[in-house]
């Protein structure tokens, strides 16, 4: 049994090394997390689906239907694979990982806990200076993903969802990076660690110097953008099940189907660890911050983690909130939104934090 | 002046058909609010043509629409995590709908005190179905019926797969033989199981609306 108190040298050994043993275990520790979490995320959605509609959601499988999840991943499995007639078959089987992998892939550099305080203590599977920018660039990937799969259907609603998907993913990119850049002119680093170490502290004694309070614009427009990149309702045109009768996936079935599912089940939680991280300050707790448990210790490496999972629990149940508040926007609403709404927001919003920075 | 009568013209063609219209203002002073009265259309869901009504700044600002269909789910979200009052969902292998007292099922052929089946065989069900499912053949009655009875149905074949459940069969009988029990229709594997014979009508479900018909037990069954 280790102690609360002890000592957390061997999570350095695991975090900071390079040896092949301490990476494979922590690529491990990754995917599983990860897939627990977006399965268990299938479950919820449908349960807060449910009591928002004044249902009772799953019940039957396993204690308050918490196993539904493996229950679907057995159906998906067992399911047929087929390869649609005349389908680009490389094409059509390469696009289910492309939409899969980045979720997975991006989440390896947002920092979940840290051992001591510093950005040089944080707890992340890969370190690497540029998180935020590496996030970015992974996430716009998946987007080849949608469009390879709708192109390879060979059928014209996944051509039409996929078509509305890369047009979508790529004006909403804009506006992400643009809000982004606010926040890094604030913090003056790219590296995700030290983001959330700049959240340190409080503003005028009782606000937390978290960046949603610091950035409000710039935390609004990415929040909506992060919608929109995981095509999550209110923006999930490319798949507007009454329109497309389900847009890039529809021709998909299996695991192959279920890829795509829970990619965007991985991307959502990408988006909402990468938002907790830029804006909700991470690991950080404010006022009791560093006064619980001493840092260095294993009880300072747990209660960091696990105020990061409540932030990001907290996050993803908004993400389904809103999935189950708001209705479809139109295309034409969705591009006007971005376009002529968003992206003038956030450069206005970098001209005046600039202005700001420049006279500090 | 032209342009307000082209207008109110158009208006005219457009819709409603009221030659008042036709007249534009000036009726409106004279035929009061007959002129004046927007079509039903209109008045019964607004005037649902894009642009037709000015949204305020607090509007276009969408943030504070949102929070509100927030809060509004919120309501409901909140108290269905903790009591079960308001969920509507029946668990249905455990908890049977409750039926009307007058839900049509499964047919049954009654049978007097005496043990005698009821139906006289005048044909009148067969007449009124609109389905053509009920199929009899007259014989002369047996011995045991006694003298009260001349003819009886020596077979009575419903198919069940054909009616459509309408009741007219009920209200045609005259001897009250035959009736609409409260049994759910069934499921067949075959085609030969839905032909439902006079044996099968004779003991078929019950009459009665079933015992859960009375009060909800909705939300009960929690797993």
């Amino acid at each position: 049994m280790i102690a609360i108190g002890e000592s957390a040298g061997f999570l350095f050994d695991l975090f900071y090394s390079d040896a092949a043993l301490h990476s494979g275990i922590r690529i491990f520790i990754l995917i599983n997390i990860v897939m627990l979490i977006a399965g268990f995320l299938v479950y919820f959605e449908r349960k807060v689906c449910a009591l928002i509609q004044n249902r009772l959601g799953p019940n039957r499988v396993g204690p308050r239907g918490l196993l539904q999840w493996v229950a679907d991943a057995i159906k998906l499995i067992t399911k047929e694979d087929i390869f649609p007639d005349k389908v680009d078959r490389k094409m059509y089987f390469l696009a289910p990982i492309i939409a899969f992998a980045p979720g997975l892939i991006a989440l390896a550099v947002i920092p979940f806990g840290s051992i001591g305080g510093d950005a040089s203590q944080a707890l992340v599977m890969t370190h690497v200076n540029i998180g935020l920018l590496f996030v970015l660039a992974v996430t716009s990937i998946s987007v080849y993903g949608i469009a390879f799969g709708g192109w390879a259907s060979n059928n014209k609603f996944s051509l039409l969802g996929s078509l509305r998907s890369s047009a979508q993913m790529v004006s909403y990119e804009i506006a992400m990076g643009l809000s982004l850049v606010a926040v890094i002119l604030v913090c003056e680093s790219v590296d995700l660690r030290e983001v959330v170490t700049s959240q340190y502290g409080t503003m005028w004694g009782f606000v937390p110097n978290w960046f949603c309070f610091r950035q409000p614009l710039a935390f609004l427009i990415f929040f909506v953008a992060a919608f929109a990149e995981g095509n999550r309702l209110p923006f999930d045109l490319p798949e507007a099940e009454p329109e497309l009768v389900g847009g890039y996936h529809t021709e998909y079935s299996s695991m192959k189907f279920g890829m795509f599912f829970l990619g965007e089940y991985a991307a959502m939680t990408l988006m909402a660890a990468f938002t907790v991280t830029l804006f909700f300050g991470g690991w950080h707790v404010p006022f009791v911050f560093g006064n619980l448990v001493q840092a260095g210790t294993i009880g300072f490496a747990l209660v960091s983690v696990l105020v990061f999972a409540i932030k990001l629990a907290l996050v993803l149940f908004f993400y389904l909130w809103v999935r189950w508040t708001l209705p479809r926007f139109r295309y034409d609403q969705l591009m006007n939104l971005g376009w002529k709404v968003m992206i003038p927001l956030a450069l206005a919003n970098i001209v005046i934090t600039g202005a700001f920075e420049a006279a500090r | 002046m032209n342009t307000t009568e082209q207008h109110t013209d158009t208006h005219s063609d457009g819709g409603n058909g009221h030659g008042v219209h036709a007249q534009g203002d000036h009726a409106q002073s004279d035929n009061g609010h007959e002129a004046s009265a927007p079509n039903l259309r209109t008045q019964l869901i607004g005037d649902l043509e894009p642009g037709s009504r000015k949204l305020s700044i607090w509007e276009r600002l969408y943030i504070p629409e949102i929070v509100k269909g927030l809060g509004n789910t919120l309501r409901h979200f909140i108290p269905n995590l903790f009591s079960r009052k308001q969920i509507f969902t029946s668990q249905y292998p455990e908890e049977k709908r409750p039926f009307s007292a007058r839900f049509r099922g499964e047919h049954v052929l009654k049978v007097d005190e005496k043990g005698r089946i009821k139906c006289v065989a005048c044909y009148m069900c067969a007449a009124a179905c609109p389905a053509l499912c009920i199929h009899i053949v007259a014989a002369p009655s047996p011995e045991e019926y006694g003298p009260d009875r001349e003819k009886y149905p020596a077979s009575f074949v419903i198919d069940e797969l054909r009616c459509i459940f309408c009741g007219y069969c009920e209200e045609a009988c005259p001897e009250d033989a035959i009736g609409l029990s409260t049994k759910l229709p069934q499921v067949f594997n075959t085609r030969e199981e839905a032909l439902y014979d006079r044996t099968k009508l004779t003991h078929n479900g019950p009459m009665e609306p079933p015992k859960f018909a009375t009060g909800t037990t909705t939300g009960k069954y929690t797993k």
